[in-house]
Protein backbone atom coordinates (compact mmCIF):
# COMPACT_ATOMS: atom_id res chain seq x y z
CA UNK A 1 0.00 0.00 0.00
CA UNK A 2 3.06 2.44 0.87
CA UNK A 3 4.65 1.83 -3.01
CA UNK A 4 0.76 2.95 -3.96
CA UNK A 5 1.11 5.74 -2.25
CA UNK A 6 4.43 6.65 -3.13
CA UNK A 7 3.50 6.32 -6.55
CA UNK A 8 0.48 8.47 -6.48
CA UNK A 9 2.39 11.18 -4.90
CA UNK A 10 4.97 10.92 -7.43
CA UNK A 11 2.15 11.22 -10.09
CA UNK A 12 0.62 14.24 -8.44
CA UNK A 13 3.62 15.78 -8.38
CA UNK A 14 4.66 15.29 -11.91
CA UNK A 15 1.03 16.88 -12.52
CA UNK A 16 1.55 19.78 -10.58
CA UNK A 17 5.13 20.53 -12.01
CA UNK A 18 3.88 20.19 -15.70
CA UNK A 19 1.00 22.62 -14.96
CA UNK A 20 3.42 25.67 -13.67
CA UNK A 21 5.31 25.53 -16.64
CA UNK A 22 4.88 29.23 -18.81
CA UNK A 23 2.68 28.21 -21.77
CA UNK A 24 3.87 29.38 -25.36
CA UNK A 25 1.86 30.26 -28.43
CA UNK A 26 2.39 30.10 -32.06
CA UNK A 27 1.54 31.73 -35.03
CA UNK A 28 2.92 30.45 -38.79
CA UNK A 29 2.99 32.95 -41.52
CA UNK A 30 3.26 31.51 -45.42
CA UNK A 31 6.22 33.91 -47.46
CA UNK A 32 5.68 33.20 -51.05
CA UNK A 33 8.55 34.73 -53.37
CA UNK A 34 7.91 34.75 -56.80
CA UNK A 35 10.69 35.82 -59.01
CA UNK A 36 9.45 36.30 -62.90
CA UNK A 37 11.36 35.81 -65.51
CA UNK A 38 12.11 39.62 -67.45
CA UNK A 39 13.55 38.58 -70.80
CA UNK A 40 13.57 41.17 -73.10
CA UNK A 41 15.09 42.17 -76.75
CA UNK A 42 15.09 45.38 -78.29
CA UNK A 43 16.80 46.80 -81.53
CA UNK A 44 17.11 50.39 -81.14
CA UNK A 45 17.93 51.40 -84.30
CA UNK A 46 19.70 49.78 -87.62
CA UNK A 47 16.29 47.55 -88.54
CA UNK A 48 17.24 47.60 -92.19
CA UNK A 49 20.81 48.09 -93.17
CA UNK A 50 21.32 48.79 -97.36
CA UNK A 51 24.75 48.61 -99.13
CA UNK A 52 24.50 50.31 -102.31
CA UNK A 53 27.03 49.36 -104.99
CA UNK A 54 27.16 52.05 -106.97
CA UNK A 55 31.25 53.01 -107.62
CA UNK A 56 33.46 50.63 -109.02
CA UNK A 57 35.74 51.51 -105.80
CA UNK A 58 32.73 49.77 -104.17
CA UNK A 59 32.47 46.63 -106.24
CA UNK A 60 36.42 46.47 -105.52
CA UNK A 61 36.51 47.53 -101.73
CA UNK A 62 33.94 46.49 -100.51
CA UNK A 63 31.40 49.14 -97.76
CA UNK A 64 32.80 49.27 -94.90
CA UNK A 65 31.55 49.62 -91.58
CA UNK A 66 30.48 53.29 -90.88
CA UNK A 67 27.31 54.25 -88.15
CA UNK A 68 25.11 54.20 -91.02
CA UNK A 69 25.77 50.13 -91.01
CA UNK A 70 25.33 49.76 -87.65
CA UNK A 71 22.39 47.76 -85.70
CA UNK A 72 22.11 48.92 -81.92
CA UNK A 73 20.67 46.27 -79.41
CA UNK A 74 19.78 46.15 -75.93
CA UNK A 75 18.71 43.01 -73.76
CA UNK A 76 17.22 43.51 -69.98
CA UNK A 77 17.11 40.05 -68.46
CA UNK A 78 16.94 39.06 -64.84
CA UNK A 79 19.17 36.09 -65.34
CA UNK A 80 22.32 35.42 -67.81
CA UNK A 81 21.53 35.12 -71.07
CA UNK A 82 22.89 35.03 -74.34
CA UNK A 83 21.98 35.91 -78.30
CA UNK A 84 22.12 33.93 -80.95
CA UNK A 85 21.90 35.28 -84.88
CA UNK A 86 21.29 33.85 -88.24
CA UNK A 87 19.85 34.59 -91.27
CA UNK A 88 16.47 33.62 -92.94
CA UNK A 89 17.89 32.29 -95.98
CA UNK A 90 21.02 30.30 -96.88
CA UNK A 91 22.13 33.47 -99.66
CA UNK A 92 21.10 36.69 -100.14
CA UNK A 93 18.14 36.44 -102.74
CA UNK A 94 17.77 38.94 -105.23
CA UNK A 95 14.04 40.84 -105.21
CA UNK A 96 14.59 43.09 -108.27
CA UNK A 97 15.08 40.63 -111.05
CA UNK A 98 11.83 38.92 -110.65
CA UNK A 99 12.69 35.32 -111.57
CA UNK A 100 14.23 35.41 -107.88
CA UNK A 101 17.21 33.36 -109.04
CA UNK A 102 20.33 35.58 -108.55
CA UNK A 103 21.89 35.18 -105.22
CA UNK A 104 24.85 36.46 -103.40
CA UNK A 105 26.65 34.73 -100.88
CA UNK A 106 26.04 35.28 -97.29
CA UNK A 107 29.65 35.21 -96.50
CA UNK A 108 29.76 38.78 -98.24
CA UNK A 109 28.28 40.23 -95.18
CA UNK A 110 30.59 40.50 -92.48
CA UNK A 111 30.01 41.81 -88.71
CA UNK A 112 31.26 42.90 -85.19
CA UNK A 113 29.76 43.39 -82.10
CA UNK A 114 30.61 46.08 -79.69
CA UNK A 115 29.63 46.59 -76.21
CA UNK A 116 28.14 49.82 -75.74
CA UNK A 117 26.55 49.49 -72.21
CA UNK A 118 28.10 49.46 -68.53
CA UNK A 119 28.37 45.87 -68.03
CA UNK A 120 32.01 44.74 -67.49
CA UNK A 121 33.86 43.07 -70.05
CA UNK A 122 33.68 39.99 -68.30
CA UNK A 123 30.05 39.66 -67.89
CA UNK A 124 30.31 38.52 -71.75
CA UNK A 125 31.88 36.92 -74.46
CA UNK A 126 31.61 37.85 -77.61
CA UNK A 127 33.42 35.95 -80.68
CA UNK A 128 33.64 38.59 -83.10
CA UNK A 129 34.93 41.17 -80.83
CA UNK A 130 38.38 41.29 -82.18
CA UNK A 131 37.87 39.01 -85.44
CA UNK A 132 35.24 39.58 -88.30
CA UNK A 133 32.66 36.98 -88.46
CA UNK A 134 30.49 36.24 -92.22
CA UNK A 135 26.93 36.33 -91.72
CA UNK A 136 25.82 32.81 -91.67
CA UNK A 137 22.00 30.78 -91.97
CA UNK A 138 23.62 28.32 -88.79
CA UNK A 139 22.36 29.91 -86.11
CA UNK A 140 25.60 31.31 -84.43
CA UNK A 141 26.27 32.95 -80.92
CA UNK A 142 26.99 36.85 -81.25
CA UNK A 143 26.87 37.75 -77.26
CA UNK A 144 27.29 34.95 -74.51
CA UNK A 145 27.89 34.70 -71.13
CA UNK A 146 31.58 35.31 -69.62
CA UNK A 147 33.13 34.53 -66.41
CA UNK A 148 30.77 37.04 -64.40
CA UNK A 149 26.72 37.43 -64.69
CA UNK A 150 25.50 39.55 -67.45
CA UNK A 151 21.53 39.72 -65.92
CA UNK A 152 21.02 43.05 -66.28
CA UNK A 153 19.16 46.50 -67.75
CA UNK A 154 19.50 48.02 -70.50
CA UNK A 155 21.98 50.73 -69.54
CA UNK A 156 24.31 47.19 -68.94
CA UNK A 157 23.39 45.15 -71.46
CA UNK A 158 23.38 47.36 -75.06
CA UNK A 159 25.45 46.09 -77.85
CA UNK A 160 26.41 47.13 -81.74
CA UNK A 161 26.57 45.11 -84.33
CA UNK A 162 28.79 46.73 -87.22
CA UNK A 163 28.29 45.49 -90.51
CA UNK A 164 29.85 45.66 -93.69
CA UNK A 165 30.01 44.21 -97.20
CA UNK A 166 32.30 42.62 -99.63
CA UNK A 167 35.36 43.97 -97.71
CA UNK A 168 37.12 40.67 -98.03
CA UNK A 169 38.16 40.51 -94.54
CA UNK A 170 39.31 37.70 -93.02
CA UNK A 171 36.63 35.57 -91.85
CA UNK A 172 34.20 36.60 -94.88
CA UNK A 173 34.86 36.00 -98.84
CA UNK A 174 37.82 36.45 -100.11
CA UNK A 175 37.04 37.73 -103.45
CA UNK A 176 35.51 41.11 -104.50
CA UNK A 177 31.56 41.48 -105.23
CA UNK A 178 33.41 42.52 -108.30
CA UNK A 179 35.50 39.20 -109.24
CA UNK A 180 32.20 37.33 -108.02
CA UNK A 181 30.39 38.43 -111.21
CA UNK A 182 27.61 39.28 -109.00
CA UNK A 183 24.02 40.63 -111.43
CA UNK A 184 22.90 44.02 -110.68
CA UNK A 185 20.01 43.37 -108.15
CA UNK A 186 18.77 43.98 -104.70
CA UNK A 187 20.11 41.26 -102.18
CA UNK A 188 17.97 40.49 -99.11
CA UNK A 189 17.08 38.09 -96.42
CA UNK A 190 16.12 38.67 -92.75
CA UNK A 191 18.30 38.53 -90.23
CA UNK A 192 16.79 36.94 -86.47
CA UNK A 193 18.36 37.62 -83.41
CA UNK A 194 17.68 35.36 -80.89
CA UNK A 195 18.07 35.73 -76.95
CA UNK A 196 18.10 33.03 -74.57
CA UNK A 197 18.24 33.00 -70.88
CA UNK A 198 21.22 30.41 -69.76
CA UNK B 1 -8.57 -2.68 0.72
CA UNK B 2 -11.02 -0.78 -0.95
CA UNK B 3 -11.31 2.10 1.86
CA UNK B 4 -7.05 2.57 0.83
CA UNK B 5 -8.08 2.55 -3.12
CA UNK B 6 -11.14 5.25 -2.04
CA UNK B 7 -8.74 7.16 -0.17
CA UNK B 8 -5.93 7.55 -3.03
CA UNK B 9 -8.49 8.22 -5.51
CA UNK B 10 -9.76 11.47 -3.24
CA UNK B 11 -6.59 11.93 -2.21
CA UNK B 12 -5.70 12.43 -5.67
CA UNK B 13 -8.78 14.77 -6.40
CA UNK B 14 -7.90 17.12 -3.58
CA UNK B 15 -4.51 17.27 -5.14
CA UNK B 16 -5.67 18.34 -8.46
CA UNK B 17 -7.69 21.17 -6.55
CA UNK B 18 -4.42 22.32 -4.67
CA UNK B 19 -2.48 22.31 -7.81
CA UNK B 20 -5.11 24.44 -9.80
CA UNK B 21 -5.61 27.04 -6.87
CA UNK B 22 -1.72 27.01 -5.78
CA UNK B 23 -0.33 26.64 -9.32
CA UNK B 24 1.20 29.55 -11.68
CA UNK B 25 -1.17 30.92 -14.32
CA UNK B 26 0.97 32.08 -17.45
CA UNK B 27 -1.51 33.09 -21.01
CA UNK B 28 0.22 33.59 -24.11
CA UNK B 29 -1.94 34.23 -27.20
CA UNK B 30 -0.97 34.97 -30.84
CA UNK B 31 -3.26 35.98 -33.34
CA UNK B 32 -2.65 36.75 -36.81
CA UNK B 33 -5.06 39.35 -37.55
CA UNK B 34 -3.93 40.29 -41.36
CA UNK B 35 -1.44 40.06 -43.93
CA UNK B 36 -1.50 36.09 -43.09
CA UNK B 37 0.04 35.52 -46.81
CA UNK B 38 3.28 37.45 -47.57
CA UNK B 39 3.59 37.71 -51.24
CA UNK B 40 6.50 39.32 -52.40
CA UNK B 41 6.40 39.38 -55.96
CA UNK B 42 9.57 40.62 -58.19
CA UNK B 43 7.96 41.29 -61.81
CA UNK B 44 10.72 43.89 -63.18
CA UNK B 45 14.19 44.99 -63.27
CA UNK B 46 14.01 47.48 -60.56
CA UNK B 47 12.61 45.43 -58.30
CA UNK B 48 15.37 42.89 -58.91
CA UNK B 49 18.36 45.33 -58.22
CA UNK B 50 16.60 47.09 -55.16
CA UNK B 51 14.60 44.30 -53.65
CA UNK B 52 10.84 44.36 -52.25
CA UNK B 53 9.01 45.61 -49.34
CA UNK B 54 5.77 45.28 -48.02
CA UNK B 55 5.11 47.72 -45.13
CA UNK B 56 3.48 47.20 -42.45
CA UNK B 57 1.73 44.32 -44.08
CA UNK B 58 0.72 41.34 -40.94
CA UNK B 59 -0.71 42.20 -37.55
CA UNK B 60 -0.13 39.95 -34.84
CA UNK B 61 -2.43 40.65 -31.89
CA UNK B 62 -0.44 39.54 -28.85
CA UNK B 63 -1.75 38.57 -25.26
CA UNK B 64 0.33 37.72 -21.95
CA UNK B 65 -0.47 37.62 -18.35
CA UNK B 66 1.58 35.89 -16.20
CA UNK B 67 0.64 35.90 -11.95
CA UNK B 68 3.34 35.27 -9.14
CA UNK B 69 3.60 31.61 -8.66
CA UNK B 70 1.20 29.79 -5.98
CA UNK B 71 -0.66 33.18 -5.85
CA UNK B 72 -2.67 32.80 -9.41
CA UNK B 73 -4.98 35.88 -9.05
CA UNK B 74 -1.62 38.43 -8.54
CA UNK B 75 -0.19 39.57 -11.49
CA UNK B 76 3.86 39.27 -10.86
CA UNK B 77 5.19 42.30 -12.63
CA UNK B 78 8.42 41.25 -13.27
CA UNK B 79 7.09 39.27 -15.95
CA UNK B 80 7.69 39.98 -19.72
CA UNK B 81 7.35 37.89 -22.85
CA UNK B 82 9.12 38.20 -25.67
CA UNK B 83 8.16 37.63 -29.42
CA UNK B 84 10.69 34.84 -31.85
CA UNK B 85 10.38 33.85 -35.53
CA UNK B 86 12.03 31.62 -37.38
CA UNK B 87 11.86 30.04 -40.71
CA UNK B 88 10.13 26.32 -40.75
CA UNK B 89 12.87 25.37 -43.44
CA UNK B 90 16.41 25.78 -44.06
CA UNK B 91 16.02 27.31 -47.20
CA UNK B 92 13.08 28.72 -49.46
CA UNK B 93 12.10 26.10 -51.88
CA UNK B 94 10.81 26.53 -55.18
CA UNK B 95 7.92 24.90 -56.59
CA UNK B 96 7.11 25.42 -60.48
CA UNK B 97 10.01 23.16 -61.62
CA UNK B 98 9.69 20.31 -58.74
CA UNK B 99 10.19 20.95 -55.19
CA UNK B 100 13.34 21.84 -53.92
CA UNK B 101 14.87 21.59 -57.74
CA UNK B 102 15.68 25.61 -57.18
CA UNK B 103 16.08 27.32 -53.79
CA UNK B 104 16.43 30.50 -52.58
CA UNK B 105 18.30 31.52 -49.23
CA UNK B 106 16.34 32.62 -46.20
CA UNK B 107 18.66 35.38 -46.07
CA UNK B 108 17.86 37.29 -48.82
CA UNK B 109 14.19 37.93 -46.63
CA UNK B 110 14.15 40.69 -43.95
CA UNK B 111 11.65 41.24 -41.18
CA UNK B 112 10.88 44.08 -39.38
CA UNK B 113 8.65 45.22 -36.31
CA UNK B 114 7.22 48.66 -37.48
CA UNK B 115 5.14 49.06 -34.55
CA UNK B 116 3.81 47.73 -31.25
CA UNK B 117 0.41 48.98 -30.34
CA UNK B 118 -0.72 48.88 -26.41
CA UNK B 119 -4.36 47.85 -26.51
CA UNK B 120 -6.73 48.08 -24.24
CA UNK B 121 -5.17 50.16 -21.37
CA UNK B 122 -1.83 47.92 -21.59
CA UNK B 123 1.31 49.74 -20.65
CA UNK B 124 3.29 50.66 -23.34
CA UNK B 125 5.86 48.99 -24.71
CA UNK B 126 9.31 51.12 -24.42
CA UNK B 127 12.11 48.55 -26.08
CA UNK B 128 13.24 48.49 -29.40
CA UNK B 129 12.41 45.39 -31.42
CA UNK B 130 15.26 44.10 -33.60
CA UNK B 131 14.90 43.55 -37.01
CA UNK B 132 16.04 40.04 -38.58
CA UNK B 133 17.81 38.42 -41.30
CA UNK B 134 15.19 35.35 -41.68
CA UNK B 135 16.77 31.56 -40.46
CA UNK B 136 15.92 28.62 -39.67
CA UNK B 137 17.14 29.56 -35.67
CA UNK B 138 14.92 31.09 -33.80
CA UNK B 139 15.77 34.97 -33.35
CA UNK B 140 14.16 37.18 -31.00
CA UNK B 141 11.91 39.98 -32.12
CA UNK B 142 11.09 41.55 -29.16
CA UNK B 143 11.63 41.36 -25.78
CA UNK B 144 10.83 42.60 -22.35
CA UNK B 145 7.07 43.02 -23.79
CA UNK B 146 5.05 44.02 -20.29
CA UNK B 147 1.70 42.03 -19.77
CA UNK B 148 -1.40 43.03 -21.41
CA UNK B 149 -2.63 43.12 -24.77
CA UNK B 150 -0.35 44.40 -27.97
CA UNK B 151 -0.79 44.66 -31.98
CA UNK B 152 2.34 44.28 -33.59
CA UNK B 153 3.06 45.28 -37.11
CA UNK B 154 5.53 43.65 -39.48
CA UNK B 155 7.40 44.74 -42.83
CA UNK B 156 9.07 42.54 -44.60
CA UNK B 157 12.41 43.51 -47.10
CA UNK B 158 13.36 41.06 -49.69
CA UNK B 159 16.65 41.47 -52.17
CA UNK B 160 17.68 44.32 -49.72
CA UNK B 161 20.63 42.92 -48.87
CA UNK B 162 22.11 41.48 -51.85
CA UNK B 163 20.70 41.56 -55.51
CA UNK B 164 18.47 39.09 -56.84
CA UNK B 165 19.40 40.07 -60.32
CA UNK B 166 21.00 36.22 -61.65
CA UNK B 167 18.68 34.22 -59.71
CA UNK B 168 16.57 31.92 -61.70
CA UNK B 169 12.95 32.83 -61.80
CA UNK B 170 10.42 30.30 -59.24
CA UNK B 171 7.81 30.48 -56.95
CA UNK B 172 9.74 29.74 -53.45
CA UNK B 173 7.95 29.29 -50.52
CA UNK B 174 8.42 29.53 -46.67
CA UNK B 175 6.89 29.57 -43.42
CA UNK B 176 7.41 32.07 -40.93
CA UNK B 177 6.88 30.51 -37.09
CA UNK B 178 6.25 32.93 -34.98
CA UNK B 179 6.86 32.20 -30.90
CA UNK B 180 5.33 34.05 -28.04
CA UNK B 181 6.67 33.27 -24.87
CA UNK B 182 7.73 33.64 -21.26
CA UNK B 183 11.35 35.03 -21.02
Amino acid sequence: MKKLFILLAAFVLMINVASSQGVDDRAVIPVAVTLNSILRLNVVSGGNIEFNFNTLQDYTLGIANTPAYNTAFTVASSVDWEVNMYSEDPTLIGTDDGTGGNTLTLDNIGYRVTKAGTGADTDYNIPSLSATVALSATETPIVGLGTTSNAGDVLKNSFIINWRCGTQEAGMNGTSILGQSVAADRYATNVFLILTAL
Amino acid sequence: MIYYRRFAFFALLLCFQINTVCGQKTSSRIIVESGGNVPLIVNSLKKYDEGVVLENWTKLYISFSDSIEGTPNIVNPASTWQLGVRANEATMYGDYFGFDARTLNLDYLRVEVTGIESVGGSPLYTGSPTEIVLSDADQTLITGGPQGNYRITLSYKLGKDAKLLGHPPDYYLVDLIFTLSKE
